[in-house]
């Protein structure tokens, strides 16, 4: 069993704009109500970075920072490593690079060239904030978040050091939309500790993660979310987060169980 | 490391041929696998690291729809030196949960997406051939091995562009360590695609010559592909991973630090963890891409950690810079350097660049080796070096 301590959270989708907000929203105490994604840069990045960088980028910097502020000073100072989860990358870029090369004479931009591969999040992430621990970027398609959770606790547990885990997925553009129909941007953040760090004022909760068994769970979206809105908000791998998200809005010993490939990842979330 | 961590399997098939008899041949004999650009499809002014026999290669059955040139190579990749047997063996000593598949790549099967889009342009839709979770979808790689190989252990894949495949051993390492897996599949394979040769190209990165790292001379890389795969187990072999380092730039997306801050740090943090003092390590093999800002990046990093007097080369000029796949490659490398005492050349390079400092080592030569350090740098500033240890009297 790996055991991690849960010091912040970030989190932007449709009607989620921050931890702050979602909270009593998660806990249905106040109703779900539908809102667009900002989709601006944030302003963690340098002017140059903020014109270059990309949808992806933007999304997962946004919940990454919102994590970082959210936690205590001593954080940035000691450097957490970061573990970026993403399914799938930027369609537009993807487009755009896949228009260029359809060219008789392919002409690649560089900086969308610098821009398609799944690491440029944690690129511009360290380059905002001057991290310099390692990053790791993965992808497990629709597990990815379980991936990720698994991969950053591993970090915090056997490195004693804090991590910085982003789950991200932005929606798809056409024509990539009709491969892989993500309608919705999701990201979430949630900066981890180890059990030997010094307690926080921060600490939110303590996570014990189990990977075992396959145990066949339905699949049911958490009940704050009207049933309207399930359909676009599962389109995105990335929503696997609000599960335990959900359960940390109200920590009372709640068990959230996430599929990862064939296994469950079992995290029980407690107050501490 | 506290509990040691061994290689107990590996394989490589790259531009030297598949298998590690290739391999070593050609780091012996300081060959070439590089050839003048023949990738009909990409006629770009250049040289390339092509691994033959990759479109010959058939999946099985029920993966068809795995099909690309990517998992074709990495199911060529598989067949060498009695890997899938290595591996049969693991899943029938440890089960299938325990495990793990941690791979690396930088573009997955993009090629088919590439040929593909061009259909869309013509006919407004997809053609049916185009799986894109089989075959775009980064995890398509690691999906593809743990199907091919029945395992069902923990499984991602790594895309930190040029570090991918380093990084899955720090991943395994962790797991192994944290008891979730008794053995962890890592590796990497990355393949010839139009996004990259044009996209290096448009980055006025890639030589229209062989590749020549560290040479006055150099203007650019030779783009390789490549599959490699290694078994991490706790049970012994004479191949440990001593140690591994992780770090960030900080600094530009497409260019290394001027100084190698990163570099250095990912450096001094594998000696950190194997608890070795820099005069220990008999040999590096470097990054080494032969662009110009990369190597004296490099140059000074490794300068500042190991001073100016260890031995080090790089094998991209044999290889090609496979991408995705370069952590694994020279990891095999280095691991075939240990076992069978030998520094690789770098016969390329015809006049080493004065302004650089490092040992770099241009003919290959016999030398006992106990310690060799693999660096791999990528886009995005992300870093990863990995230490190798060879058991037992050298």
């Amino acid at each position: 069993m790996l055991s991690v301590y849960v010091d912040s959270i970030g989190l932007l989708a449709p009607g989620l704009s921050d931890w702050e907000q979602a909270q009593p929203v998660l806990r249905r105490e106040v109703p779900y109500v539908w809102d667009a994604v900002p989709s601006a840069a944030p302003a963690i990045l340098a002017p140059a970075e903020r014109r270059r960088c990309i949808a992806t980028a933007r999304l997962a910097l946004t919940v990454a920072h919102q994590a970082l502020q959210a936690g205590a000073p001593a954080d940035l100072a000691a450097q957490p490593a970061c573990v970026f989860a993403s399914s799938d990358g930027d369609s537009q870029v993807i487009a755009q690079i896949m228009e260029s090369l359809a060219q008789d004479t392919p002409d690649v931009s560089p900086i969308r060239f610098a821009n398609s591969v799944h690491n440029a999040p944690a690129g511009y992430w360290s380059i905002a904030t001057g991290l310099m621990q390692g990053a790791t970027c993965l992808s497990a398609y629709d597990d990815s978040f379980a991936a990720g959770l698994l991969e950053a606790a591993t970090q915090v547990a056997d490195e004693d050091m804090a991590c910085l885990l982003t789950v991200s997925d932005v929606c798809f553009q056409p024509p990539f939309f009709d491969l892989r129909p993500i309608a919705i941007d999701c990201g979430a953040a949630l900066l981890l500790r180890p059990e030997s760090s010094t307690r926080s004022l921060a600490r939110l909760a303590r996570l014990d993660i189990v990977l075992g068994e396959s145990r066949p769970a339905p699949h049911v979206f958490p009940a704050w979310l009207p049933a309207q809105y399930v359909e676009k908000f599962v389109s995105n791998p990335a929503v696997r987060a609000l599960s335990l998200l959900t359960a940390l809005a109200a920590p009372a010993g709640q068990i959230v169980e996430l599929d990862y490939l064939g296994q469950t990842l079992s995290v029980r979330v407690s107050a501490c | 490391m506290s509990a040691p961590i061994f290689m107990t399997a590996f394989t490589a098939t790259s531009a030297l041929g598949a298998g590690l008899d290739a391999t070593l041949e050609a780091l012996q004999s300081g060959r070439s696998g590089l050839r003048a650009n023949d990738f009909a499809a990409a006629p770009v002014d250049t040289w390339i690291g092509r691994v033959d026999g990759i479109e010959q290669e058939s999946l099985p059955d029920e993966l068809a729809d795995y099909t690309c040139r990517n998992n074709q190579l990495a199911h060529l990749g598989l067949r060498q030196d009695g890997f899938l047997e290595a591996v049969e063996q693991a899943r029938q000593r440890y089960g299938a949960q325990r495990v793990g598949v941690l791979l690396g790549t930088s573009t997955s099967g993009i090629f088919e997406t590439e040929m593909a889009f061009r259909v869309y342009r013509a006919q407004g839709a997809w053609p049916d051939s185009l799986h894109y979770r089989e075959q775009h979808n980064l995890f398509s790689l690691s999906d593809f091995v743990r199907r091919r190989l029945g395992l069902a252990g923990p499984s991602h894949v790594i895309s930190t562009a040029c570090s991918s495949s380093a990084k899955v051993f720090a991943s395994a390492a962790r797991l192994l360590r944290q008891n979730l897996c008794d053995a962890v599949l890592v590796g990497g394979v990355d393949t010839l695609a139009l996004t990259t040769l044009y996209g290096f190209s448009a980055l006025e990165l890639v030589s229209a010559r062989p590749c020549r790292p560290w040479d006055a001379a150099r203007n650019g890389i030779s783009i390789g592909e490549a599959a490699g795969f290694a078994l991490l187990e706790r049970r012994e072999s004479d191949i440990r991973l001593a140690g591994y380092g992780e770090s960030s730039d900080a600094y530009h997306m497409s260019t290394p630090h001027p100084q190698g801050r990163g570099a250095a740090q990912a450096m001094r943090a594998a000696l950190r963890r194997a608890q070795l003092a820099p005069e220990q390590i008999d040999y590096i093999n470097l990054h080494g891409t032969g662009t110009p800002s990369n190597d004296a990046a490099e140059d000074k990093a490794v300068l500042e950690v190991f001073g100016n007097a260890l031995p080090c080369s790089s094998t991209k000029g044999a290889t090609g810079h496979t991408l995705g796949a370069a952590g694994i490659m020279e990891a095999v490398i280095s691991a075939l350097c240990l076992r069978h005492g030998v520094i690789p050349g770098a016969g390329n390079t015809e006049q080493i660049d004065p302004q650089l400092q490092a040992d770099f080592v241009r003919a290959s030569r016999p030398a006992p080796l106990r310690h060799v350090l693999s660096n791999s740098f990528g886009f995005g500033g992300n870093n990863c070096s990995l230490l190798f240890a060879r058991e037992g009297a050298c």
